[in-house]
């Protein structure tokens, strides 16, 4: 009975290194592929077909065209990194400052604040509503467009309020006591304390900036401002 | 009486008076909550109305009254059955395929015995989490192109013709789904191989006195020890059901496949910011987020019913 289990145990865990290394390799392949495709020449393409893993000759060629020095590649990457380094620091300020005073439990009017916070999770005035106001704040084609309207996720808000809420009062109690300001504490000793989850929430929201492109579709018309996904969109690979 | 009220409200000012800095840490995210959430909610007013896009914004105010006709043209055009049930089917294709592929997932990286192996998994499977939409098509587009793409080269091997994938009603939903299944199974991994994790290994050795074998195991232990985080994750999955994933088939889409995947968020967008149509689409936006915020209400609801801890 044993020796039969055992089998039966070793089957699957032959079955399970197999799948999961497919599965592995599901997930590796497609992006290898997609950065072979994009450094084969032409030449290369027509003769092997599509239908390859490594390039025989590595050649810049598509490169040398993407990133020549008038390309509006260059432009699109600053804007790319402009909302992702200028919208994730606003983003992290904001969510710090609201998640810290919420995390006060004795802040008067704290449960109205709470439920106004809330309520924006669940219901939105939708895509049109929200189009016109960005066009009456004459926001339209500005680059600030990609980083105020969306200057705090509610959500990793509350993430955050409550990892504040879980650190020790006794620990500010002192800072408090030699005359900080909430903003100096919160500076000074909480974010300290909560580094680990400072840089998880940073890196939800830099992720998010990065791989963003709906707003600057709709928002943004000329293409000097477009962002580096949305530009070249699918020529890389092609070119 | 009135003396204790009087110094109870004294005490409440103070009080207010003490925490005067934290409003004032508070206030750039209330004042960004107000102008860029609240906002909007005003404009849904438009979805009663008959606003013209040369009245801007206050147009909202101003505009003419006109009731429920925007509603009742939606639901009486073909789009209405077409958008909705597309909406609701992709929703629950996505539920079908996509949410018990993760859990399976970390049933399977549970068994490993290699902690290596199994962190180079777990990377490996993270990673089409941070590729966004736009990579996912480029993908998609070698893997299914009519021309060149590899799938259509294996069937052209094998004596058959190629498909057009991408722009065949027959597979779009099955690409749509698979490809979103593909970026999100390891990332919503972790969640189960935390609940895994935070079962007591004492009951393992238990039932390994007892005799269990390992699927025993897996069904009598670690099956149970995650079903109260399946179920919230279930439960709170459930209040998306208006959202089939609006910026996957914003990118996949294209006319030849509008009558699969179409969806309310799509033909918005559409009619709203193509065809400027702002009232008409604004009432089909707020006949989503109603029905939405009934199903956030209801699978929140249910939570609780449930024991488990809703979103509020």
């Amino acid at each position: 009975m044993k020796i039969k289990m055992s089998a039966s145990r070793r089957l699957f865990v032959i079955f399970n290194y197999v799948f999961l290394t497919l599965l592995s390799l599901v997930f590796v392949l497609p992006m290898l592929s997609l950065v072979s495709t994009s450094l084969v020449s032409q030449a290369e393409i027509q003769e092997r077909g599509n239908l390859f893993l490594f390039p025989r000759k590595i050649d810049y060629s598509a490169y040398k065209i993407l990133l020549n020095k008038d390309s509006i590649v260059w432009n699109a990457y600053g804007i790319t990194l402009f909302r992702v380094a200028v919208g994730t620091l606003i983003q992290m300020t904001v969510t710090c400052m609201l998640a810290y005073a919420l995390s006060k439990k004795n802040l008067p009017f704290r449960g109205i604040i709470t439920g106004f916070v809330l309520v924006p999770m669940f219901i939105s005035g939708g895509l049109v509503p929200t189009y016109l106001l960005i066009k009456q704040l004459g926001l339209i084609d500005s680059l600030w467009v990609l980083v105020i309207p969306n200057a705090m996720s509610i959500y990793n808000m509350l993430l955050l309020r409550n990892f504040f809420m879980s650190i020790p009062i006794t620990l500010e109690e002192s800072a408090v006591l030699d005359g900080a300001t909430p903003l100096r504490t919160l500076w000074s000793i909480i974010l300290p304390l909560s580094l680990p989850s400072i840089m998880t929430i940073g890196m939800f929201y830099a992720v998010g900036h990065w791989n963003e492109w709906f707003d600057a579709a709709i928002y943004i018309k000329g293409i000097s401002k477009n962002l580096m996904q949305y530009s070249p969109k699918y020529d890389i690979i092609y070119l | 009486m009135s003396g204790m009220a009087r110094k109870k409200h004294l005490c409440f000012v103070k009080n207010i008076e003490k925490y005067r800095m934290f409003y004032l840490l508070a206030l750039p995210g209330l004042l960004y909550l107000l102008i860029f959430h609240y906002g909007p909610m005003i404009g849904v007013l438009l979805a009663f109305k008959n606003f013209k896009p040369m009245q801007g914004f206050m147009g909202i105010f101003t505009g003419e009254w006109v009731g429920l006709t925007h509603f009742k043209q939606f639901f009486k055009s073909v789009y209405a059955g077409r958008v909705i049930v597309n909406t609701v089917w992709i929703f629950f294709l996505r539920l079908i395929w996509g949410f018990p592929a993760p859990i399976i997932l970390a049933l399977l990286l549970n068994e490993v015995q290699c902690a290596k192996y199994k962190k180079a998994v777990q990377s490996v499977s993270y990673f089409p989490h941070f590729v966004s939409y736009i990579v996912v098509l480029a993908i998609a587009r070698q893997l299914f192109n009519a021309d060149g793409g590899y799938v259509n080269v294996a069937l052209k091997l094998s004596g058959h013709d190629s498909i057009s994938f991408l722009s065949d009603s027959k597979y779009f939903r099955s690409i749509l789904v698979g490809t979103g299944v593909w970026k999100g199974i390891g990332w919503s991994s972790i969640i189960y191989l935390a609940a895994i994790a935070g079962i007591d290994t004492q009951l393992y050795e238990a039932a390994e006195m007892d005799g269990a074998g390992y699927l025993q195991k897996v069904w009598h232990i670690t099956l149970p020890g995650i079903a109260p985080v399946i179920a919230i994750q279930l439960v709170l999955r459930m209040g998306n059901i208006m959202n089939a994933g609006f910026d996957q088939i914003l990118l996949f889409y294209s006319p030849a496949v509008y009558d699969v995947s179409d969806i309310i968020d799509t033909y918005v967008y559409r009619m709203g910011l193509g065809s400027m149509k702002y009232s008409f689409t604004t009432a089909v936006g707020l006949f989503k987020s109603v029905v939405g915020l009934i199903f956030v209400v209801g699978s929140n609801y249910i939570a609780r019913a449930i024991g488990q801890e809703g979103i509020w």
